[in-house]
């Protein structure tokens, strides 16, 4: 099996560490691979939310870090935002790739670049303050079994925002504030997705909302689009 | 439900245009940011049309039959009258519940409760799983969402 994950943030660095612990003693999904992706530092500042043992490059540490725990799995780090020139190394055929990134131009990429392929899962999550989603697009046999990211959501589709190679340094260092509980409940429902299509073969559910204010979380089965790869 | 109180066309004229822009957003008719008055006044008139039409399209309830029982999982309840009321469950991002809007459209349903759902003026209508547009009428069992936006961090 292989995997990627896509952004090492607040959702991605508390993620790689629950997907890497559920697979590891997996005999049934051995042998597995997890690509870790990102071209950013961490940080002192992003300490209060962000799962990590020491500073330097996200992908990297991380690395280090999961390679010692979980001997099973093979790591691999790609010290870069993801961009065209880099995509097809690691969103391929037959893979689950976990989007975990901070900006909807990063997820179009993502979205249309799996929509040429035959085979592939993206389970995609982002949140707000106190609220989040995550998406699931599935494709099999050249078919979208499940809306791509991009369908029902046309800030995806037109995204405002730039992609972390596109900004400059002041504006990477500008973060609006985000809530470690809210990055950890997108992780968690992104893991319960992966379990639910791995293990339960539930193609069923397009998207999951959750406001962790009312604590209601909410799922959605939509019909994709007809767009073809 | 209490029917959208009509404001007469010489009301709506004599209005000024941000005040009929906030009329549009309480009804969550989109796209009159940037409108003309009068583009404005036919779209809050067009709105009441259809409005109007979904209340024609309602059937009248039957004080005749009885219906056995009442469902379990509570799409139906029995009001004041007597009757049967079907309930549509409508949702919009984590936040959701039932309502009787069978036959009234997904445009009055989100000016309605955009409050309370939290609903944006531009989100999406899906019905069963498909997109719908604002004038699409609400059957019996059918369920209604209002597309949220996805969250950006992570």
């Amino acid at each position: 099996m292989e995997i990627s994950i896509i952004g090492l943030g607040g959702i991605g660095s508390v993620l790689s560490n629950t997907i890497s612990r559920f697979l590891n003693l997996n005999e049934s999904l051995k042998p597995v691979t997890i690509k870790l992706v990102d071209g950013d530092d961490y940080e002192y500042k992003n300490i209060s939310r962000q799962e990590f043992f020491n500073y330097g490059n996200k992908a990297n540490v991380k690395k280090r870090e999961l390679s010692n725990r979980f001997q099973n799995i093979d790591y691999l780090d790609f010290q870069m935002f993801l961009d065209e020139n880099n995509i097809s190394e690691i969103v391929t055929e037959n893979s689950i790739v976990f989007v975990s990134v901070d900006n909807h131009k990063t997820r179009r990429l993502v979205s249309n670049y799996a929509k040429k392929l035959n085979n592939v899962i993206v389970i995609s999550g982002g949140n707000e303050l106190t609220d989040g989603n995550i998406q699931i697009f599935i494709r099999k046999g050249g078919e979208n079994v499940t809306p791509s990211l991009t369908d029902y959501h046309p800030e995806i589709e037109n995204p405002l925002d730039k992609s972390p190679d596109e900004m400059s340094c002041e504006e990477l260092s500008h973060a609006e504030p985000q809530l470690y509980f809210t990055n950890f409940m997108v992780a968690g429902h992104m893991c319960s997705a992966f379990y639910n299509i791995i293990e339960r073969n539930n193609y069923k559910i397009s998207e999951v909302y959750f406001d962790i204010l009312s604590m209601n979380s909410n799922s959605k089965t939509r019909v994709p689009k007809n767009i073809r790869g | 439900m209490a029917k959208i109180k009509v404001i007469s066309v010489d009301v709506l004229e004599s209005k000024t245009v941000v005040e009929l822009r906030e009329l549009c957003k309480k009804y969550g008719i989109a796209g009159m940011s940037k409108a003309r008055k009068d583009d404005i006044v036919d779209a809050i008139q067009q709105f009441y049309d259809d409005v109007e039409d979904s209340y024609d399209g309602q059937e009248e309830p039957k004080n005749d039959s009885k219906v056995p029982y009442i469902n379990a999982n509570l799409h139906s309840f029995l009001k004041s009258d007597n009757n049967y009321q079907t309930l549509i469950s409508v949702s919009c991002g984590a936040a959701s519940s039932n309502y009787p809007v069978v036959g009234k459209s997904a445009g009055y349903v989100k000016a309605t409760y955009r409050e309370i759902l939290n609903i944006e003026t531009d989100a999406k209508a899906i019905v069963n799983g498909n997109e719908v547009n604002d004038s699409h009428i609400l059957k019996s069992g059918d369920t209604l969402e209002f597309v949220r936006k996805a969250g950006v961090k992570g």
